[in-house]
């Protein structure tokens, strides 16, 4: 028996290869999303691994606020630390370090670098001591004193910039030019995975960087025989209880640490969608296994016929699909390692820098890749072996292979049920907020989709079919005939195809709302007439309120309000604050004030989003403990409550508070109304010339902001196409096969009506026409399972400001346009194949 | 549609005669060096239009491969067969696609319609194929000569074997070509439905002039032509005029010898 499935498989190389091409895309992606952030990984750990050898010893402050995603501030210490540090016996060398943002400016005029949507913009202190500093001067020399500043290679290579040069330069405290006095290289590369990095003389630093008398840390070197753990040791006892010291080791885990926390995220998201191209690809698998099966249904009854038992069919099924399934995956892993670079090539075309290093492909990768693959092959062909282990001998005398049609309600049934319960498990995931279930609820709806689907797909194909069948004649009523006769197999084919559009359509839907949602949002609660917008959402990112104060000195403008983002823990919480400007902030924007005025909203007062109020158990009048960068709790008192969270988020404190904990003051937008009488055109002229000294200020009335504001999602609305296309290829190959596999059914079919006359091109017209309506036929249930995501997941967010629910006409016709397209594609091959079959074989064939 | 005779490159040479289908020379060879087989000799025939004709032969005599070479659905080594005056070999596949559609009309043994198609709908398969509307009224008188009327809404797994083989005759009668060619028609009917299809084409050569060539083995079948060829290894061997089941009989004997 096993012999005779070897032999199978070689007999039928082509059809072999079909089934693995879908369990080799799926697994290339799920090889190749490890590969890449592996690789990625390892760039960055060694990278940082080089950064602090030669560090012995960092002391730093104790405190620090952490509001997830990675983003932890740490308290900056007094400068008095280091020279205490210094005085310690063993202590060869210590370096205060000083860090904050800085914008640089290219040699045409534009900020490099939009922290906004990619990697950090850094200002730096130097490092003196050359074995402690972290950069080596690649070009020219190291910044010494006021007015000059080192650059990194790649952000000088990328902006154009040489030594000699005049760079503009933007911090916290305002927009200067500076002398370029040299470049430098962080460790072996010439930048910190992409970031952007400006360094100072230390005093520079810390009056650029609005840190006079401070320093974030202090790197220490100890003398020679001295071990890490003895100068920690040694420093620790002079330390105040605010201080902690750790090792040079420690420092470099922490920063890998820190890297891969980051990378995790990205690990998640990619295997996310590696996932459901796997699970596309079961869906493609099974197809196919199953009409095999239906067509060696002669094939094994013969073999039983001739004695062999069920086991032996069982078994010979599964054996082909455990070579099918580890051969696509070995090759998957091949493709995968391409697939590495194509992830990291797309990821950089979306703005995301990304050190190179060796290519890494962990054991790990290989085994799951193999297990993976194997494992869902052989799962897939489960029902398919089963089925083909229930054949009698008897079948082998029937006519016919194809399975027969008949209404099933009790499938029908079934399927609604397994809808509903996925459903309904997605309704909980979303709402607990339980991503996993949520997931899984989706797969549910699938699978009830793939059961429910043979019942529905012959009157919806008829009815899809009538425009074509009208349109095209003969060949279009074959078409639709064809589509019509197998419905398992057009609905089990659609399937795949129903996955990858059903996300696409989800994301569309969800997409949208959420634009509109912000469109509308902002439309509402943001009523002044001008912004100038630094393209910044959150901490380390934004221009210096000088900008502002610039701005309020304009004639033209009445009202002139920036707000920042702060960082903070709101009863042990962290979370970020919105910092306002409480004289003219509720000018230009209406969130709903219920309780409490401006006037109230003092440097030791705080106004919460009413819901937030009631999570915390707190009313007007009551306090709060905050904690912000500088280590130290103050008791607000809450002096106003608020309904819209979508602009002013869970809280809101003034400007003069947030200045007094010593963090970065950076405004994300400043925003105006102006003067009455004033032409809008002359307001705005009048506004960019202050802006012009800011090159990361854009400037953009009310409407133009509206739509920036929700233009931002377009880059990771790309980003998921993209990765969503996968799943959409795997489809297409699944349509290919089914296609490929339903001519061959059809050989004598085809040799007839080529003999009574229809040309190669109407045999094509009829397999590219059936192949557009398998295809809208699994749009269509993907579009309608998409509008459902999309409405579920915007139902689970209408409490986080998510109001509208937008369904995008044009958007999701193009979507079902493209899947038909897809069709078509898919049947390219199949169809000239069978367009080229020897008309007398074809009739000769049994 | 207009896609008719201008895909058709003028003959190089016009049978004599008034003869629907003919080969001058028609050999057939498959295989190459050892493994030649030579399928037709030497043929030269013609078939007279609006005759009966039937070739008859033991398996592997070359007249399935006859038949098919001049239904344009092979090609032959060497010499030439016509439609009409049309040489076949100097049509491209889709001019011979067109010629079948318009010229030719073909029964089978077995497998003649498409299961997804009506009755009608699979007689009418190629003029619909050429995307004319065909003359409805023909197509009606077709299918009550072949008493088909009350089912011609049917498909095919709902009518029976005999019923499928009026439907194949009505197909090949229904565009009105230049020649039905029939491949064993009855072979896989009972005697009854068998004689039923024969007269029918009978019927269509007396009454509607239709030219018809008809391969088979059964001396029964033979008996319903006005002409029986007996091809072996290849070549023709005899020929016998208003053919009698006994006289084919005997001379299938006599060549059996």
């Amino acid at each position: 028996m096993f012999s005779a499935t070897l032999k199978s498989i070689r007999g039928h190389v082509g059809r072999t290869v079909a089934t693995a091409a879908a369990v080799i895309l799926g697994i290339s992606f799920l090889a190749g999303t490890l590969i890449f952030t592996d690789s990625v990984q390892r760039a960055f750990d060694d990278l940082f691994a080089t950064v602090f050898e030669t560090t012995d010893a960092q002391v730093r402050s104790a405190e620090t606020i952490d509001v997830g995603f990675g983003l932890e501030i740490r308290s900056r210490i007094s400068q008095s630390v280091v020279d205490e540090v210094a005085a310690v016996d063993g202590v060869a060398a210590v370096d205060g370090f000083v860090q904050g943002t800085a914008t640089v400016i290219d040699a045409d005029g534009e900020p490099i670098g939009n922290p906004g949507q990619g990697p950090p913009t850094f200002g730096f202190s130097w490092t003196e001591d050359d074995e402690l500093s972290q950069f080596t001067v690649a070009d020219g020399r190291e910044p010494s004193g006021p007015g000059e500043v080192v650059l990194d290679e790649t952000t000088a290579e990328t902006g154009n910039l040489q030594v000699g040069d005049r760079v503009r330069i933007l911090t916290s405290s305002g927009s200067e030019e500076f002398d370029l006095v040299g470049v430098a290289r962080f460790g072996t590369s010439g930048s910190i995975g992409g970031a952007t990095t400006a360094l100072f003389e230390l005093g520079e630093a810390q009056r650029v960087l609005a840190a006079e008398g401070q320093v974030d840390a202090i790197g220490v070197r100890a003398e020679s025989g001295l071990t890490e753990d003895e100068v920690v040791a040694r420093v620790a006892e002079v330390l105040a209880d605010d201080l902690e010291v750790i090792t040079g080791t420690e420092a470099t885990d922490e920063a890998q640490s820190a890297v891969r926390d980051g990378l995790s995220f990205f690990t998640i998201f990619l295997t996310a969608f590696a996932v459901i191209a796997i699970f596309v690809s079961a869906f493609v698998i099974a197809n196919t296994f199953s009409i095999l099966i239906a067509q060696r249904t002669r094939e094994f009854a013969l073999f039983r016929a001739l004695g062999a038992a069920r086991g032996q069919i069982l078994s010979s099924v599964f054996v082909e699909a455990i070579i099918v399934g580890l051969a696509g995956s070995l090759l998957g892993v091949g493709l995968g390692i391409g697939l590495s670079f194509g992830l990291r090539a797309m990821l950089e075309g979306f703005g995301l820098e990304l050190p190179s290093g060796g290519l890494v492909v962990l054991p790990r990768t290989i085994v799951v890749s193999l297990v993976m693959g194997t494992l869902v092959t052989v799962a897939s062909a489960l029902f398919p072996a089963i089925r083909a282990a229930r054949i009698t001998p008897v079948e082998a005398l029937r006519e016919s292979s194809a399975e027969a049609w008949q209404r099933n309600n009790v499938r029908f049934f079934i399927g609604i049920v397994i809808v509903a319960l996925g459903a309904v498990a997605i309704l909980f995931g979303l709402l607990a907020p339980e991503i996993g279930l949520a997931g899984l609820g989706a797969g549910v709806m699938f699978i009830g989709v793939f059961v429910l689907g043979p019942t529905i797909a012959r009157p919806v194909a008829r009815w899809l079919g009538m425009p074509i069948a009208a349109l095209r004649g003969t060949t279009g009523k074959l078409a639709r005939e064809n589509s019509m006769r197998n419905p398992k197999r057009t609905a089990r084919t659609a399937a795949a195809l129903t996955i990858g559009v059903a996300l696409v359509a989800g994301v569309t839907v969800l997409a949208s709302s959420l634009a509109k949602s912000i469109e509308d949002t902002i439309g509402e609660q943001f009523v002044g007439d001008f912004v100038v917008d630094s393209g910044a959402f959150g901490p380390g990112g934004g221009f210096s309120p000088a900008l502002t104060a610039a701005l309020s000195e304009l004639e033209v403008a009445e009202v002139v309000t920036g707000i920042r983002v702060g960082i903070g823990e709101i009863e042990g919480d962290g979370d970020f604050f919105s910092v306002l400007d409480p004289q003219t902030a509720f000018e230009v924007f209406d969130v709903g004030v219920i309780e409490g005025t401006a006037a109230d909203l003092t440097d030791d007062a705080i106004f919460l989003f009413d819901d937030r109020a009631e999570d915390l158990g707190v009313a007007v009048g009551d306090s709060v403990t905050v904690k912000f960068p500088d280590g130290r709790d103050r008791s607000l008192t809450v002096a106003g409550l608020y309904t819209e969270p979508a602009l002013a988020g869970n809280q809101a404190i003034s400007q003069g508070l947030y200045e007094s904990t010593g963090a970065e003051q950076l405004d994300l937008a400043t925003y105006l109304l102006v003067a009455d009488g004033v032409v809008f055109d002359e307001a705005r002229a009048a506004i960019t010339e202050v802006t012009d000294q800011y090159p990361n200020a854009t400037v953009q009335d009310r409407d133009e902001y509206i739509e920036t504001q929700s233009e931002s999602l377009d880059l990771i609305l790309n980003l998921i196409y993209g990765l969503l296309g996968l799943a959409i290829i795997i489809a297409a190959f699944g349509i290919a096969n089914t296609l490929r596999l339903s001519t061959i059914e059809r050989t004598r079919e085809i040799g007839l009506l080529r003999a009574v006359g229809m040309t190669r091109a109407q045999v094509q017209s009829t397999i590219r026409w059936e192949a557009v309506i398998t295809a809208l036929f699994g749009a269509i249930l993907g579009v309608i399972l998409g509008l459902f995501f999309g409405y579920a997941i915007i139902f689970a967010l209408r409490d986080q400001g998510v109001s509208s629910f937008d369904v995008p006409i044009a958007a999701l016709g193009l979507v079902v346009v493209l899947a038909a397209v897809v069709g078509l594609v898919a049947s390219i091959v199949p169809s000239i194949r069978a367009s080229r079959l020897n008309i007398l074989e074809a009739i000769a064939t049994e | 549609m207009t896609e008719t005779s201008e895909h058709l490159p003028p003959a190089p040479r016009v049978p004599a005669g008034d003869s629907a289908a003919s080969t001058i020379g028609a050999s057939k060879v498959y295989g190459m060096g050892d493994t030649e087989v030579h399928a037709l000799r030497d043929v030269t025939v013609q078939f007279e239009t609006g005759r009966f004709s039937a070739i008859m032969g033991p398996s592997g005599s070359g007249k399935s491969t006859l038949m098919h070479c001049m239904a344009g659905l092979d090609r032959l080594t060497a010499g030439e067969a016509y439609i009409g005056s049309q040489a076949l070999s100097a049509l491209s596949d889709k001019a011979l696609t067109m010629l079948r559609r318009e010229k030719i009309g073909f029964v089978f043994q077995a497998y003649n319609l498409i299961p997804t198609l009506t009755a009608r709908e699979n007689i009418t398969l190629p003029l619909d194929l050429a995307g004319s509307k065909g003359d409805r009224g023909w197509v009606d008188e077709v299918i009550e000569t072949v008493s088909l009327t009350d089912r011609q809404h049917h498909r095919p797994s709902e009518l029976s074997g005999g019923q499928q083989q009026r439907v194949a005759v009505a197909r090949a009668l229904a565009s009105r070509p230049a020649i039905i060619f029939a491949d064993e028609p009855t072979g896989n009917l009972d005697s009854r439905s068998g004689a039923e299809i024969l007269e029918f084409m009978r019927r269509a050569v007396d009454e509607l002039a239709q030219t018809i060539v008809m391969v088979t083995h059964d001396p029964v079948s033979a008996a319903y032509s006005d002409r029986v060829l007996f091809l072996n290894d290849g070549r023709i061997v005899h020929e016998i005029a208003d053919p009698t089941a006994d006289s084919v009989y005997d001379t299938m004997r006599a060549l059996g010898d």
